[in-house]
């Protein structure tokens, strides 16, 4: 047995070494992509862990859905009923539209607009660290999924795919400050960029002239600029529009559509749209 | 007899920082504010600096690099961020364990707190110089709630070690 009072010797070189092996691997991570490939294969060996931080959650919701009481339920399923009837009335209309908008973008020159192929996946994790906003699904390479992939929800944008292991992908929120979406005005047409405003829950808008047009409640959809987000997916709603005389560019906050904090399902994009060029001429993508 | 209990031992260890990895990675309840997450604390921090306190012989910096690459893994960080963090504390740690041991718990808690102050900054200065990420001084609330955690994740490890260890 070691003398109680015995120091530990050689503890400087070997934390000095592991240290700067720690910098050494950050800064690779950081600035090169060397580290991917091994993210991706061996990441995909901590999925059983995400998914098991996810029971706690989903036992919680089932623990308080075993409590709710039949004529909740039945209400609830009533009220989707009815909701489903308002949808299908919406898209019988929408077969004859989609028709007509192709025909007029023929007779203007343009390529017909492709419907995007979508995949679902389910939420299996979230980023802990608060200064960033990403979610972890349940898809990975595996089903075909890439890196700059769109991802939407029900009610809008949700973000884009940054990072990939076998079985699951991490998704960049369109509320981290580092991602940016170019937009348009549903209304008018006007073209900003919205970034994610971080802390704050809402968009930031960012160089918009102080005499835009733009309004409280205007509807911002993706204008589909750097093809990268598809173009027609609501982004965010206009909630505070100011402009400041004293600086070239006016104060603008957005609410997203999609539900950010939502902890099921999200819908990766499979955008079988070309990107076509400013005059019309159709560029073939082999993604 | 004695590779038996240094190996029943080692799984022990494993099982408390595969937990302090859940804790630490838990999604927050929906309708609770994102904000709140500063306030979670640093288990797997706690977790390995009560490790190395209690058996410095068989917990000490190798095992908190691999933690921490495993946890940065899980959590999709910058690959070697919670390595250096872990590290860090564990190098504290292993440098004044004797000191330490002999105080009380809730001394002990303050020099945790103030340690982990230490290494956030550290952390905050390297994610900083690497990607201009806006940061928040909320950051540092987390530090302060693993030393108030501290007690517990003493007392409680502490129960395991006697239970399973010694």
């Amino acid at each position: 047995m070691k003398a109680l009072f015995q120091k530990r010797d050689g503890n400087g070189i070997q934390t000095s070494a592991l240290i700067l092996a720690c910098v050494i691997m950050i800064s690779i991570d950081a600035y090169t992509p060397w580290l991917q490939f091994f993210r991706k294969v061996v990441g995909a060996a901590m999925e059983p862990v995400l998914i098991i931080s996810t029971l706690p959650n989903h036992a919680a919701d089932s623990f308080s859905g075993f409590f709710a009481t039949r004529s909740a339920l039945k209400d609830e399923i009533d009220q989707l009923k009815r909701e489903i009837l308002e949808m299908q009335t919406r898209t019988q209309k929408m077969a004859a539209l989609l028709d007509e908008n192709n025909r007029m973008r023929a007779l203007l020159g343009s390529a017909e607009r492709v419907q995007e192929k979508v995949l679902i996946a389910e939420i299996i994790g979230v980023d802990p660290d608060p200064n960033r906003s990403r979610i972890i699904v349940d898809k990975g390479s595996n089903d075909n999924v890439k890196i700059g992939q769109a991802v939407i929800d029900d009610r809008g944008l949700v973000g884009q795919v940054v990072a990939l292991t076998l079985g699951t992908s991490t998704i960049l929120l369109i509320s981290d400050q580092t991602q940016a979406v170019p937009v348009r005005t549903l209304r008018g047409g006007l073209q900003i960029i919205v970034e994610g405003g971080g802390k704050k829950a809402n968009l930031v808008g960012r160089h918009v002239p102080n005499t835009a047009d733009l309004q409280v409640g205007d509807s911002l959809v993706t204008s589909g600029l750097g093809q990268v987000f598809p173009s027609g997916y609501p982004v965010a709603v206009v909630s505070q529009f100011e402009p400041s005389p004293g600086n070239p560019f006016a104060m603008i906050s957005a609410v997203p559509s999609a539900r950010l904090s939502s902890r099921s399902h999200v819908l990766i994009l499979f955008s079988a749209a070309r990107p076509m060029g400013f005059s019309g001429e159709v560029k073939d993508d082999v993604n | 007899m004695a590779v038996d209990i240094a190996s029943r031992g080692n799984w022990v260890i494993a099982i408390t920082l595969l937990m302090a990895l859940l804790l630490a990675i838990l999604p927050l309840h929906t309708g609770i504010p994102a904000e709140l997450g500063y306030l979670r604390p640093d288990w797997l921090a706690l977790v390995i600096i009560y490790w190395t306190l209690a058996l410095p012989d068989r917990i000490g910096l190798l095992t908190a690099f691999a933690t921490g690459l495993v946890a940065d893994l899980v959590m999709g960080s910058l690959f070697g961020l919670h390595a250096l963090s872990l590290v860090i504390a564990s190098s504290f740690t292993l440098a004044a364990y004797q000191q330490v041991r002999m105080l009380a718990v809730w001394q002990q808690a303050i020099l945790v707190g103030v340690m982990l102050s230490l290494v956030e900054l550290v952390v905050l200065v390297v994610v900083l110089l690497l990607s201009q990420r806006d940061f928040s001084w909320l950051s540092f609330l987390s530090p302060l709630v693993s030393g108030l955690v501290w007690p517990w994740v003493f007392l409680g490890l502490r129960a395991l070690r006697r239970r399973f260890i010694n």
